[in-house]
């Protein structure tokens, strides 16, 4: 190989390089919370005075969907949610209803369905804070064990539910039963 | 005159939308008005904190307000807490660990290569140089 080849080869590597870089997503940022422990999830239940502990799903595997009536994705996504939850009733959907107060929040969900066990309040977005939320709607599903073990950012499309989050809990229900 | 004045009308936009939090004391604004520039919107990438007025930079201002006055934190408790929450993304400083020395050192790679290649250069030229002679 000819010495004035170099310089072509190095050029071409650096495409290469900033071609890969190009295609990556930016917004794509991996949650440090993967594989540690949940955080924590106390707040009133939506449009009443009781104290929800979100502890009291270890020994379970659960979802958990961060909303708030005015956000639209939520809107768009929510009708998979309710049907998944009426095709796997023994799916655990907890609502965390982000920067939203109650009176709309419950009228949504009358309007809309409620796929929901419980409905956290979070008014102020003090739990979204612990959470890692970057903005609604996500998504965590937490293992047996209270772990966080996957996250998704933004609308859950029928696609999404089907290949990837119904996949993730019955592959975390089958560890679980072990 | 003017070009101050355009300087101002330049800066002014990013200072409109920012509370103003009152401290305690000149360390506590000291640490708030750097941990403000060097932690990093989440969601609008190529702004930190101070320069955003996304609803999250402005609770994370809030957070970091009540930590800094509240809670008696240090620059390693607010990197600590952030970096839990959302990961080292935030820093536009990362911290040097085994996923991050490449970028840390590149720079250094880099120049030592150039330097190498011009040394070369030069010691080359200097010979054809003497050949002709």
């Amino acid at each position: 190989m000819t010495r004035s080849a170099w310089p072509f080869i190095g050029f071409v590597l650096l495409v290469l390089l900033f071609s890969i870089g190009l295609m990556l997503n930016p917004r794509e940022v991996p949650s440090p919370l993967l594989n540690q422990p949940a955080p924590s999830l106390q707040g009133n239940v939506l449009g009443s005075s009781e104290l929800f502990d979100g502890h009291a799903y270890t020994n379970q595997v659960w979802l958990l969907n961060v909303w708030a009536s005015w956000c639209s994705g939520c809107l768009s996504e929510h009708p998979h949610i309710v049907a998944a939850k009426q095709r796997y009733p023994d799916m655990t959907w907890i609502g965390l209803n982000y920067k939203d107060s109650a009176t709309p929040a419950q009228a949504w969900l009358a309007q809309h369905g409620n796929p929901y066990q419980t409905v956290i309040e979070d008014p102020s977005g003090r739990l979204g804070l612990d959470w890692g939320i970057l903005g609604v709607p996500e998504t965590f599903l937490i293992d047996a064990q209270g772990r966080v073990r996957a996250k998704w950012q933004g609308v859950i499309s029928e696609a999404r539910l089907q290949q990837e989050i119904i996949p993730a809990w019955q592959a975390l229900n089958a560890e679980t039963e072990r | 005159m003017m070009r101050g004045l355009l300087l101002w009308l330049c800066v002014f936009p990013a200072w409109a939308v920012v509370e103003t939090y009152t401290f305690d004391t000149p360390e506590q604004q000291a640490l708030y008005h750097e941990m403000v520039r060097e932690l990093r919107c989440v969601v609008c990438q190529n702004q930190n904190l101070i320069e955003s007025n996304a609803p999250i930079a402005q609770d994370l201002r809030q957070q970091l307000y009540q930590m800094i006055r509240y809670q008696a934190a240090t620059r390693d408790d607010i990197v600590g807490f952030m970096t839990q929450r959302y990961g080292d993304f935030v820093l536009y400083r990362p911290p040097l660990q085994a996923n991050s020395w490449l970028l840390w050192f590149a720079p250094v790679l880099m120049f030592v290569f150039g330097v190498g290649l011009w040394v070369q250069f030069i010691r080359r030229s200097q010979q054809q140089g003497s050949a002709h002679e």
